[in-house]
């Protein structure tokens, strides 16, 4: 990567020399900036939180340099930050008459997990094997898996890293036209979290080598007159995944059987490509009306080799041929779609006091994917189904027409009101026929000199025109499913911002509320005619409802001439009410009895208090920063039966970060300022999805490997001593 | 869907009609007083001693190098002519006073001007856009004079801070435990959105949602032989793009978040109390659904049509 960034500043110094005049830096006024620090941590755990995105480093390193170089025609702009850790970054930039250049390389770690332990080893890329003879030892009962492999652990970094490096020229053909160009290239590696399974009671949980490439590169013209404006635009995407497949093998098996395979095969995402033309346009009618119009296609194609339908040698069901070699429909995949994106607006300023808009969206997603007919599938490498098996290319088509109206009714009183009409048409999904009508209300209102309210309502009804229960039948749903995202649904919403200004003090507080109201709409929700049981009663299940709340306050004030203010309160709750049935035995089933429910409320807290002070020469700023985010899982049995009234609640999630800051500021000179800095950070979680994460567990009759990659509480006390330099 | 075109054709038509009357009725330039003459920078900063250093300000330069502008006629280039300003002397009774262009956050006028230079393809759908019907014009977020940002003449030294003047909630959101890096200075506001305006209603930069997601995470682009038509349709149904209490940045934790849609799957309908998640069972522990479904965006497995290949 490293390479590819020196290959693209060398080419946009190249570039310089080729298009115009060589640089001089003789002639050129130059300034640097340059920013050391030292720094001492100390942390009472190897939390990966600490360091998700970024990296902390210990002892002397170097935070950033800049350099900045101007002559009358020319500016050049050199930034390098966080330079040799896991998240440096480098950006040069070149403006000399007509061409702009930038070069970007930028660096971002993803951590996941510093203490990730597995029994599988990468023997080759996206190949993970056991021990033969752990893998022996449990096929034939030697030793239990849990014996077996507690003490044949190895860790593995559960991190990512991602490389950007890009390089972008604009360059003004003329007075109002520019062409611009931009390549560049991602690269992502390193490991992170896959579910995996042999059975249902069986999961493997890898840490999935990772290894891709995306190429992208894009090229424009665009021409900015004072009536008509135009661009337009080629867009080109390839992905390259180096690992489209992980092997693992089965812990518990060393030869492949009819009940369950020695090894899984898994596909990962698929090379693919895409290509995307846009054209814009704008054209003033006069000062007072305008219209746009954008267009947009894009091309997706994947055409990989289809895997074979298991690689278990074993899997050969009676009358049939052995399935780890069974002809599959296609060798490759061939699936293609064309997203087709039209947008025209119309503004208008129709009578002085009112302003009018008129908006067509029009979206078309045309999937031209084959639909194949397979043989049957080999779920999970074992469990073998004759039955065939289709895909489908799911395909829609979505409209808006929307107005909106903004009405002057005094210089300090703006209204605005809106209507949208969407309509929406699908192709293989339950509901296929859609209209959503919302309309919108806007407060823009200035009282007082410094004193603004804005406010907004919005309410929607979306409508669906039949529900088709045979698709949610079969796949095994129940009738009286509702899909959320396509279900017949209410929603009204509003918000609100004051904020007072005055000459030292912002004041600002917001809030908002929204409900969304899910309705059962048209469709038989027992559906007795379409394979519903005659226990059904006429209730719908999946997500009933949601609200959500939000205020907040927000102040930055300067109270003196050396002291100045900060401080913010928020607080969020999103909460959703959804309903479904007990089930254990695999036949639909959705009478009262076991109905239950779930209320599941996150709520968040974020708060802030901090202030600036000059003392003497020294600048000292001190804060804190708490966020604090709850999860709640209320469970309600709604029926009678008697295993769901014993059954409790999910214990609560809680997450709350504390970080408390003092930093000191002092010039010693024209050019050089010290300071120096505390950090507390303070982080205590609670998630019963991955506390205390065993590696090798046994719930009941399953057996089941985790990566042991839970977040962990953390106390963390960085010291920095910085130095800046500017010459 | 015909009557709707027909009536929404009808009210194009009428809108644009009255629209083009109203301009040619009201074609007039409060700010404009024809007796006013150019009068040059030095006159202006005569009064305007605070304005000394903009002889450095990006605006100049950008004046000399790209409109050959001298810093002698940058103040009127935006302000227009100033000599009736000057003669006024800070009497603000006096007519002339105001014959210039004074802009404010309030002034609705603002953007006219900046436009001059600045309306190239990005600022496009400023006109009609969201954040311009909303009452705001280029000052709620720029400052010519006194920027505080190191690039884009902000109003705040970030992106972050300027945008979260309205925003104060989509601030707080990205400090949630799930989020993307934004706090840490590897992605900003404006990656995923143009507060200029854009085709789309939240001011993305890409056509669509997906479209946009997929920038980045092009490994769920597919398209996929097996797809999930939710995922197909909108990235949000299941994430909360800008922060979450549940991994993933999901809307609701997992299993709890497949259930609003699959009820019934003989197993992931089973209510989960406390002895499976003490117990670490496989349906609530770790990745929960995806520990068998990990291919949950898609899959091109002849065996993946439950998204387990």
């Amino acid at each position: 990567m490293k390479k590819i960034f020196l290959r693209i500043v060398f080419s946009a110094v190249l570039g310089t020399g080729v298009i115009g005049p060589r640089l001089s830096l003789a002639e050129m006024t130059i300034r640097q900036e340059i920013e050391a620090i030292f720094q001492v941590k100390d942390i009472n755990s190897p939390e990966a939180k600490f360091e998700e995105y970024r990296e902390v480093p210990s002892g002397l390193a170097m935070e950033k340099y800049e350099m900045n170089a101007k002559s009358e025609t020319t500016d050049i702009e050199v930034e390098i930050k966080d330079i040799r850790q896991d998240d440096q970054s480098a950006t040069v930039e070149l403006d000399k008459g007509r061409m702009n250049i930038k070069a970007s390389w930028d660096q971002t770690p993803h951590l996941f997990s510093k203490e990730t332990k597995t029994p599988l080893q990468e023997d080759s890329s996206g190949v993970l094997r056991a021990p033969d003879q752990l893998q022996r030892d449990v096929q034939f009962a030697t030793a239990t898996y849990v014996a077996a492999y507690s003490g044949n652990l190895r860790p593995v970094d559960l991190k990512t890293r991602t490389d950007v490096g890009s390089i972008e020229l604009d360059y003004a053909l003329g007075e109002r036209l520019s062409g611009r160009l931009g390549v560049s290239e991602t690269i992502k590696k390193g490991h992170q979290a896959l579910g995996a399974a042999f059975t249902r009671s069986h999961i493997v949980q890898v840490a999935q080598p990772i290894d891709h490439k995306t190429y992208d590169s894009n090229l424009g013209l665009g021409y900015a007159g004072k009536t008509f404006q135009w661009d337009i635009g080629y867009g080109f995407s390839a992905f390259k995944n180096e690992i489209e497949t992980i092997t693992l093998d089965n812990p518990r098996r060393i030869t492949d059987a009819l009940s369950e395979s020695s090894q899984g095969r898994l596909n990962t995402a698929s090379d693919n490509v895409a290509h995307s033309g846009s054209m814009a346009l704008g054209y003033n009618f006069s000062r007072k009306t305008r219209a746009t119009a954008d267009v947009n296609l894009t091309y997706m194609r994947q055409n990989q080799p289809l895997l074979p339908y298991t690689i278990n040698t074993a899997s050969n069901p009676t009358g049939g041929s052995n399935w780890a070699y069974r002809n599959r429909p296609a060798d490759k995949a061939d699936a293609t779609v064309v997203n087709w994106v039209q947008d025209y607006r119309l503004v208008s300023q129709i009578l002085k006091p009112l302003k009018g808009a008129l908006r067509y969206h029009n979206f078309q997603q045309n999937n031209r994917t084959p639909e194949y007919t397979f043989d049957g599938s080999v779920g999970l490498d074992f469990n073998f189904s004759g039955t065939d098996t289709q895909n489908h290319a799911f395909e829609m088509k979505k409209e808006v027409i929307a107005a909106t109206l903004d009405y002057e009714m005094l210089s300090s009183l703006n209204l605005g009101v809106g209507f949208d009409m969407n309509t929406i048409q699908r192709q293989h999904r339950e509901v296929e026929d859609q209209e959503e009508n919302i309309a919108n209300f806007d407060l823009d209102y200035h009282p007082i000199k410094g004193l603004m309210v804005k406010g907004s309502f919005a309410n929607a009804r979306r409508r669906m025109d039949a529900l088709h229960e045979e698709e949610l039948v079969n796949v095994g749903e129940t009738p009286g499913m509702r899909l959320f995202d396509v279900s017949d649904r209410d929603r009204n919403e509003g918000k609100i911002i004051l904020q007072l200004t005055t000459a030292k003090n912002v004041w600002s507080v917001n809030g908002s509320l929204g409900h969304d109201k899910y309705k059962p709409g048209k469709g038989d929700l027992a559906a007795l005619s379409k394979g519903g049981n005659a226990a059904n009663r006429s209730t719908m299940y999946g997500l009933l409802e949601t609200r959500n709340a939000g205020a907040g306050i927000d102040y930055d004030g300067t109270l003196s001439d050396r002291f100045s203010l900060f401080g913010y309160f928020d607080y969020q709750t999103d909460k959703g009410l959804q309903r479904s049935n007990y089930n254990s035995g695999g036949t639909v089933s959705q009478d009262a009895a076991t109905d239950w429910e779930h209320e599941i409320q996150n709520r968040y807290q974020t708060a802030g208090l901090g202030f600036n002070t000059d003392v003497g020469t020294v600048i000292l700023t001190m804060g804190a920063d708490i966020s604090v985010s709850k999860g709640n899982y209320n469970f309600v049995a709604r029926g009678t039966d008697a295993t769901l009234q014993a059954l409790n609640n999910l214990p609560e999630t809680k997450t709350t970060k504390q970080n408390y800051y003092a930093q000191a500021k002092m010039p010693v000179g024209p050019k050089v300022e010290l300071g120096l800095g505390y950090v507390f950070e303070k982080y205590d979680v609670y998630d019963w999805a991955s506390e205390a994460a065993p590696t090798v567990n046994t719930y009941g009759t399953t057996s089941e490997f985790y990566l042991s990659d839970s977040s962990k509480d953390y106390k963390a006390h960085i010291i920095t001593a910085k130095a800046n330099l500017k010459f | 869907m015909l009557k709707k075109i027909l009536i929404t054709s009808a009210a194009v038509i009428g809108i644009s009609i009255l629209g083009v009357n109203s301009f040619t009725q009201a074609e007039d330039n409060p700010v404009s007083v024809p007796k006013a003459e150019y009068i040059g920078a030095d006159s202006c900063l005569a009064c305007h001693e605070e304005q000394k250093n903009d002889h450095a300000s990006p605006h100049t330069e950008f004046f000399l190098k790209k409109k050959n502008i001298p810093f002698e006629k940058s103040c009127e280039t935006c302000h227009g002519p100033g000599s009736l300003h000057a003669e006024a002397a800070g009497d603000k009774t006096n007519p002339g006073f105001k014959s210039i262009k004074q802009f404010s956050k309030d002034n609705k006028d603002v953007s006219s001007t900046c436009f001059e230079c600045h309306q190239d393809s990005g600022r496009m759908h400023w006109e009609g856009g969201v954040h311009e019907t909303k009452g705001l014009n280029c000052l709620s977020c720029h400052s010519v004079h006194s920027a505080a940002s190191k690039n884009g003449q902000l109003v705040k030294a970030t992106e972050l801070e300027t945008c979260s003047q309205c925003h104060g909630d989509i601030k707080s959101q990205l400090k949630r435990s799930a989020h993307m890096p934004i706090l840490e200075g590897k992605m900003s506001c404006s990656s995923c959105h143009n507060p200029h305006g854009s085709a789309t209603d939240k001011n993305l930069t890409a056509p669509h949602v997906n479209a946009l997601c997929v920038k980045c995470h092009a490994e769920k682009r597919g398209p996929f032989v097996w797809q999930h038509p939710p995922a197909m349709e909108n990235c949000l149904t299941c994430h909360a793009p800008h922060g979450s209490h549940n991994d993933k940045m999901l809307n609701a934790k997992q299993p709890l978040l497949c259930q609003r849609c699959h009820n019934f799957s003989r197993h992931p309908s089973t209510p989960y109390g406390n002895a499976d998640v003490i117990l670490k069972g496989n349906k609530v522990f770790a990745q929960s659904c995806m520990n068998c479904h990990p291919n949950i965006h898609g899959s091109n497995h002849p065996s993946g049509k439950m998204f387990t290949r």
